[in-house]
This record gives C-alpha cells, sequence and structure tokens, in this order.
C-alpha cells in the first residue's frame, strides 16, 4: 500500500546526513533593536559563525512586497528572529557555544499591541464600501455593537521545520517540506546571487500543514544553502519541536467590531466593520488577507449600506499570518456570532435572521440548515435547554447544555495573483508502455489528494490508477504549479489534469506516443480596490457549510466539553467521499480544539514558555461524535474546496451553544475556559 | 555502556551513553525511519515501537532500559501477518494519515488487538490516544480497528485448527 511506503524517506529527519554539518539558529534576546554584535565566547576550529554581511547575494527574502531578513543585522523585528548561524560538525558542541554566545544588542522601545497602534505601524489598509452607511445610521434608531477577538494558534506541523542542502557539481541540492517549492528556488537564488538554474528544490513531505509550510521554508531553506556555501559541506537545519513552537510563524491575530443598524423587518440597514490584524513582526500576503477578510463580509451581508475599513498591523511579535483560509475564519466567526446576537436582540428565529440578512448562499442555507437541524434535532434541544434551564432558575444546578448553529462559506483561490506566480501550470505524459506521468510542483499534502489527481487522469484517459505516476519531486523536472493554498490542490490541480488528459485522449491515435501536454491556468483576478467602491460578488467558487454544536457544562468541574458536532456541507462535486469525509473531520477536530484548547498567547512578544507542556493537539479519547452530510444537489458540479470549511463554521456554533449552556456570552476564541469556569463559579 | 536486545528479531548490540534515549540510536544507529523525532517528551507519539509487547515512546526510554529486552518496530512489524491485516483494514476503512504518525498508529492497533478479544469503540479512542497528530480522523480509525480485530479473530480461529 502506497501509504505504508510513507513514514520512510519523504522526511528530512530520514535522509542520510552522515558528515553534513549542522546548523544552529543564535536568536535575539530583544523583540526591538538594533544588533551591535554578536561574541562567541569559544569558536572551535572547524566551526563558523555566519551572520548577516555574509550573504553574498540579496539579504532578504522577497514574499510579495515583503522582505524579511535571512539573518537580521541592523534591525531586530521580534524575540528569537534570527540573527546568524553557527555552523559545525556536531550538534551538541554547536548547543553549548551557542549557550555561551552573547547577542548584543541596542534595544528599542517594542510595539506590541495591534489594539490600539501607531500610523507606522500599518503595513496595510484597505477600504470598502458600498450605499451610504452614515445616513442608514442616522435613519436607524436601533443599532448593535459587538467587538470580536480571535485569537492565535501554532501550525504545529507534522515535522518541524528544516532544510538539507549540498552540492552537486555544480548545482546546488535544497531538501525541504515546502508548498511553494519554487519561491524557495528563486529565494534561494537571490540570497546566493547565483543562477535559479543552478538550484533545484527536492521537496519533502509537507503532510497536513495548515499553511504553515507555505512562505517560511523559503527562509529556512536559504539559511542551509547559506551554510552549505560557506562550509563548502552539506548542511543541515533542523529545528527542534519546542524551537518549531517558540519561533516559527502563527495564526494571526485579529480585533473585528461590527455596528449594526436594524431596520424593517428587523433586516439590517447598515454595517459598519472594521477589522484589525496583527500580522507580527513581517506581514506576509496581508493585501491577499485583508481583501478576503472584506470579501467574507460583503459575502456575509446583504445590507444596501456596508463599510469595512481593514487594517494589517505590523508589530514586533513573531510572524503571524495565513492559516487555513487566510483570515476567513476569522471573519466569519465574528459575523456569526453577530447575527446570532442579532436574532436574540430581536427574537428572531435563527434560520430567518440568516435568510434575511445574508447575501450569498441562501439556496445554499436553506438546504443545508434543513439536514444539519434536521439530523442533529436542534430544535427540540434548543427548545428544552431553554426549558430545563428556566426550571433551573437561578440555583445552577440544572443540567448545563446548549446547542449553536451557524453558517460558513469557503472562498477558495487567490483573489489577487500571488507573488512571483502568475501561472500554474501542470503537464502530463502519456508514454509508450501506456503509462501516464503527472508532474506538478503543487504538494498535496495528504495521500487521498494524491489519490483525487490520479483517479481523475486515470478515469479520463480509461487507464488503471496504478498506471499513473505522480511527480511532485524537483524543480528542475516540473513545471511551476505556484503555492499550494487555498484550495488549488482541489479546485485547480484536477482541473488541469484533466484538461492535459482530454487533450491527450484527443490525440491519442493521431500522433505517436509519448504525448507530452501542458496546460497553464491564469490565477487571482485583479480585485481593485482602488475605490472603495465593490460591487457584485468578489469570490468566485464558494462553497458552504452549515454547522450544529452541541456542548455541555460538567456540573462538578463546570468544564465545556463538546457533545456532538453536526455539519453539513455543499462542495460541489465531490472527487472521493470518503477522503472528503475524513479531511473535514480532520479540520472539525482541529477547528474545536482551536476554539476550545489551543490558547496560545504572547507576552512581551514572546511565546511563554510554561505554554510549550500546556499547549497540546487533540487526542483521539477526547474526540466526539462527529456527524457529517453533503448536500447532494450540487453534486454533479465542479468541485471546490471544503477542507477550510470547519474552520469558518464550528467556532461560532461552539460559542453560541455555550451562550446557551451558561448565558455566558463568548467573544473571543480561543475561549478562555479559567475565566468561564471563574465565572460560572460565582454563580 | 553496552547494552544488548533483540531489534526486529535480530540479536543487537551496541555502546551507547547511558543517557542515550532509545528513539535517537533506533534512528540514528540502526536507521528505523518510522521512528520519528517528534515532541521529544512522549507526547506526541511519533517514536513509537513495541516493547515486548507494550507500546511505548521510544523518545523517553532511555537505552540502559532495554537490556535484553524485545524491540519491534513499524519496519519490524511489516513483514508479520498482522501487518498485513492492518495494512488490508486501514485500506478497507479509507483510513489516510500521515507519514509521520501512521507507524505509530498501526503499532497502536497491533498493541490493541493483542491485548484483548473485545474492543468497544471507547477501546479503541483509549488506545489509540497515544499518537496525536492533525491529520487524526477518528471514525475511520475505528472502523479500520474493528475490521483488523474481526480478521485477528479469524486468524486466531484457523490457528486453532
Amino acid at each position: 500500500m502506497s501509504q505504508m511506503d510513507r513514514g520512510k524517506t519523504d522526511f528530512l529527519q530520514d535522509i542520510d546526513t552522515k558528515g553534513a554539518v549542522r546548523v544552529h539558529c543564535l536568536r535575539s534576546p530583544c523583540a526591538r533593536g538594533a544588533l551591535s554584535s554578536i561574541e562567541v565566547a569559544d569558536l572551535k576550529p572547524g566551526y563558523q559563525l555566519i551572520q548577516g554581511r555574509d550573504i553574498p547575494g540579496d539579504t532578504q527574502v522577497r514574499i510579495g512586497t515583503t522582505s524579511v531578513p535571512l539573518l537580521a543585522s541592523n534591525a531586530i523585528s521580534y524575540p528569537g528572529e534570527c540573527v546568524g548561524l553557527l555552523v559545525g560538525s556536531d550538534r551538541q558542541t554547536l548547543e553549548d557555544m551557542s549557550s555561551q554566545t552573547r547577542i548584543v544588542c541596542e534595544e528599542e522601545w517594542p510595539e506590541l499591541s495591534y489594539e490600539s497602534f501607531s500610523s507606522d505601524q500599518i503595513a496595510h489598509t484597505i477600504y470598502l464600501s458600498r450605499g451610504d452607511v452614515e445616513k442608514a445610521q442616522n435613519a436607524s434608531e436601533r443599532h448593535i455593537e459587538r467587538v470580536f477577538h480571535t485569537g492565535s494558534q501554532a501550525h504545529y506541523c507534522p515535522e518541524p521545520p528544516g532544510a538539507y542542502a549540498y552540492l552537486d557539481y555544480d548545482k546546488l541540492i535544497v531538501h525541504v517540506a515546502s508548498q511553494w517549492p519554487f519561491h524557495v528556488r528563486e529565494s534561494i537564488a537571490s540570497c546566493l546571487s547565483i543562477s535559479r538554474d543552478d538550484v533545484i528544490v527536492k521537496t519533502l513531505s509537507s503532510e497536513s500543514s495548515l499553511d504553515g509550510r507555505l512562505w517560511y521554508p523559503s527562509i529556512v531553506a536559504c539559511q542551509a544553502a547559506l551554510a552549505c556555501l560557506h562550509s563548502k559541506r552539506p548542511a543541515l537545519l533542523q529545528f527542534s519541536r519546542a524551537e518549531d513552537f517558540f519561533f516559527s510563524p502563527k495564526r494571526e491575530r485579529c480585533l473585528i467590531s461590527l455596528r449594526a443598524s436594524l431596520g424593517q423587518d428587523v433586516r439590517v440597514s447598515s454595517i459598519e466593520a472594521q477589522i484589525i490584524v496583527d500580522f507580527g513582526a513581517y506581514p506576509i500576503f496581508t493585501e491577499e488577507s485583508l481583501q478576503r477578510m472584506c470579501a467574507s463580509l460583503f459575502t456575509s451581508f446583504s445590507c444596501e449600506n456596508l463599510a469595512v475599513r481593514a487594517y494589517a498591523i505590523r508589530t514586533n511579535n513573531p510572524p503571524l499570518g495565513p492559516f487555513a483560509g487566510f483570515g476567513l475564519s476569522q471573519v466569519q466567526f465574528a459575523s456569526e456570532m453577530f447575527l446570532g446576537e442579532l436574532g436574540e436582540e430581536s427574537d428572531q428565529d435563527h434560520l430567518d435572521i440568516r435568510q434575511r440578512n445574508i447575501n450569498r448562499g441562501k439556496i445554499a442555507l436553506g438546504r443545508l440548515s434543513d439536514l444539519v437541524i434536521g439530523r442533529s434535532d436542534y430544535r427540540r434541544k434548543y427548545a428544552s435547554f431553554e426549558l430545563v434551564k428556566k426550571r433551573g432558575g437561578d440555583k445552577g444546578d440544572c443540567l448545563r447544555r446548549g446547542v449553536g448553529f451557524s453558517f460558513a462559506h469557503q472562498a477558495s483561490g487567490f483573489l489577487l495573483p500571488p507573488p512571483g506566480s502568475s501561472r500554474m501550470s501542470v503537464e502530463c505524459e502519456l508514454g509508450k508502455d501506456l503509462r501516464l506521468s503527472i508532474r506538478t510542483s503543487a504538494q498535496a499534502g495528504d495521500q487521498g489528494t494524491l489519490a483525487i489527481w490520479r483517479l481523475r487522469g486515470a478515469s479520463i484517459l480509461g487507464i488503471d490508477q496504478d498506471q499513473v505516476d505522480l511527480d511532485t519531486g524537483a524543480t528542475d523536472q516540473l513545471p511551476d504549479s505556484g503555492p499550494s493554498t487555498l484550495s488549488h490542490n482541489i479546485s485547480l490541480i484536477p482541473e488541469l489534469i484533466a484538461k492535459c488528459c482530454q487533450e491527450i485522449k484527443k490525440e491519442r491515435f493521431r500522433a505517436p506516443l509519448p504525448i507530452r501536454v501542458r496546460k497553464a491556468s491564469l490565477v487571482g483576478q485583479r480585485f481593485d480596490t482602488s475605490s472603495g467602491a465593490i460591487s457584485g460578488f468578489p469570490s468566485s467558487a464558494l462553497s458552504y457549510a452549515a454547522c450544529v454544536a452541541e456542548m455541555e457544562i460538567d456540573q462538578a468541574s463546570l468544564e465545556p466539553s463538546v457533545r456532538g458536532i453536526w455539519l453539513a456541507v455543499s462542495a460541489g462535486g465531490v472527487l472521493s467521499l470518503q477522503r472528503a469525509r475524513a479531511r473535514l473531520e480532520a479540520g472539525i477536530i482541529g477547528a474545536v480544539s482551536w476554539t476550545l484548547h489551543e490558547r496560545l498567547e504572547l507576552a512581551d512578544g514572546r511565546v511563554p514558555q510554561h505554554l510549550y507542556t500546556r499547549y497540546a493537539l487533540p487526542r483521539i479519547s477526547n474526540i466526539y461524535p462527529i456527524h457529517i452530510m453533503f448536500d447532494e444537489q450540487t453534486s454533479l458540479t465542479s468541485p471546490r474546496g471544503l477542507g477550510e470549511l470547519p474552520y469558518h463554521a464550528v467556532p461560532a456554533a461552539i460559542c453560541r451553544a455555550l451562550y446557551q449552556a451558561s448565558g455566558l456570552a463568548q467573544l473571543a476564541i480561543p475561549i478562555n475556559t479559567e475565566s468561564l469556569i471563574t465565572e460560572l463559579s460565582k454563580e | 555502556m553496552k547494552v544488548s536486545f533483540t531489534l526486529n528479531g535480530k540479536q543487537e548490540s551496541i555502546n551507547a551513553p547511558a543517557d542515550a534515549r532509545l528513539a535517537d540510536v533506533l534512528h540514528d544507529t540502526f536507521a528505523i525511519h518510522s521512528v520519528k523525532n517528534g515532541c521529544g517528551s512522549g507526547r506526541c507519539g511519533s517514536c513509537s515501537v513495541l516493547l515486548g509487547t507494550r507500546l511505548v515512546a521510544a523518545c523517553v526510554v532511555p537505552i540502559f532500559a532495554v537490556r535484553g529486552k524485545e524491540i519491534t518496530s513499524f519496519e519490524g512489524f511489516c513483514r508479520t501477518d498482522d501487518y498485513v491485516i492492518i495494512e488490508q483494514a486501514l485500506e478497507k476503512a479509507g483510513s489516510v494519515n500521515c507519514g509521520v504518525c501512521l507507524p505509530a498508529k498501526v503499532l497502536s492497533i497491533h498493541a490493541l488487538l493483542t491485548s484483548r478479544r473485545e474492543l468497544s469503540d471507547d477501546d479503541i479512542l483509549r488506545g489509540l490516544s497515544s499518537v496525536s497528530c492533525r491529520c487524526t480522523d477518528a471514525t475511520s480509525l475505528i472502523a479500520a480497528t474493528h475490521f483488523a480485530l474481526d480478521a485477528h479473530r479469524g486468524k486466531e480461529y484457523l490457528s486453532d485448527f
């Protein structure tokens, strides 16, 4: 079985690195300042210290409009930023030398807050509006305002970041797990000032990385390549799990305030929104993230008057950036909670309030609500939990349970062309032995996606899946398929494979074998926001989900727990029902974990030490009943992404359920269970 | 110190520092690649091996603790008939796991199957909880374990004749 072969050779720690030098990152002790000197007390013979001035080419790695220093030298931007590399043959000796190294900085006052910020901290801002919000607000007598917070989360990839670089004659070979191998190649070529043709990036298994392998591997790979260049020996840079937890990028933090004016029939007449996003020291993909977040609000609310101002804020926290959905989870948590609150205030049924106010997906909402509400017995449970609450009165000794509903959408694909990749290509070749080779630099992330690609090609050409070979290995033999993110692996790559195979099929008996076809797709349509006005729907290829969560608060410990999650999904034709179900289930577990358990608070720009042992991924024994349903009426349409839907839908459903169970509004995730218990124990 | 043990059915003997971790020795000295260096504190389970019939996290087992013991890693287990049962069960249930946690999950299922004849869903969830990973998909793993249990019982039944 192919999956059984995994765990053997396509991970960094499984590469034979005998004879390679080890690379150890020296990290900044301060959050902000200028590096004065690095004083290694006892630099042993054969060991090297590499600093920013030793970089032969560009000292910055460019990711769109943002540049990230390979080794911080003049300016330090966050605590733990890599300022130098210690290179040598023995890992323990490097660690000993590192502990005796003094890094001297001229410290400056760090900017750690993003909620209140100065104009210098704004990395990017956009303003979008339609209608006249001010006029609508003045005309209305009822206004509702809420502020929502969403916290950070660790990517926690199966294998911590790392890279292995070595010279093979005149080529520099770099092994790295990256969602964007061609960006790694460009970055190395630029930093080492060598031709891109002299760099070959061999990709390792990314597994389920939640966009944690999007840009950071380029930095790590450049550092390993730099060490290789200076030591003239193969170089291995491998983070430990702790190093990964404390210093690698995390999910961006958000503060979202929404102010609505209510018109007749409990329709929202206007919404004024402000989104502030903490992108940490290096704001990456800010334009894409902000546009997606704003577009999501325009998709969620149908009111004629809507204005959103979004800010990407630069702070001296570690880099915080894209995490499954590029900010959509945060915005949809806020908008769904807000709709729930509106329904509560106006005594409206959850379905009615959404039908009146959402912009897109009304048909999907109707169908998915029927599915999820019927299966979860939502209405009866809601009524009975309310009744139990009333009977229990103020005693607090009644059974505390609640159910919550939410509706969410996922927008696949980039709104803007990803930096450096305007086209994404896939190449297929039908050989003389009737084997199909699919070549793409896209990283599937899991075996399920690879199986879907195989199936797509095999079904068109009428061959067995075993006759399909996938080549996703090295950049010198592959077409650039762009960054593997935002459901491209499901919505775009299979489509390109299908186009290639259809053309091969046409040529099959006209041209001699082998037949090779390459197809490319333009990515990202310019979403022009320069005028500040928006019309139509910016997001295409939307998929939807409706979710019901049932929560219980333990009577003795007052700890909240999940009793069940029901998720109904409409995502076009599902290529593999089994794989889609597994992916959604894993997503639900991740989303529940983010909402309830994965609290990652930063203190003085650092991840506190004690969190390393407390921060835990969910264990299978803590898993609750999960029910997944698919909307069969859209099964004949083209497939759309669905992997992010749980992250968008589940948090709001959990918080609404907890509100019914506890009577306490949850306006921030991850939920602070300690303060919830404290509040409940006061009763 | 000199330590002798049986690794995947073969007698091995090495000189290692007394505080060396079993995970490092297996991975670095014996090239056992299924043993992944994860959290280093026994929480993630990605370095799981069988010590006798017990599933252990090799990163918290000092090398001196395995003197004279029998260690089975995923590589060794792959050569057994029991592996084929679990492999087919995972395939049948459509369980797709990532390459880091899959070896540990396979060994966990095997440890469960050999521990008792009847398994409830709760037993399975508890038994598999030593491995934590974001790729977790519980439903198919439970189904796979039940399939494997049925096949395992069938094999035992046949061997009685």
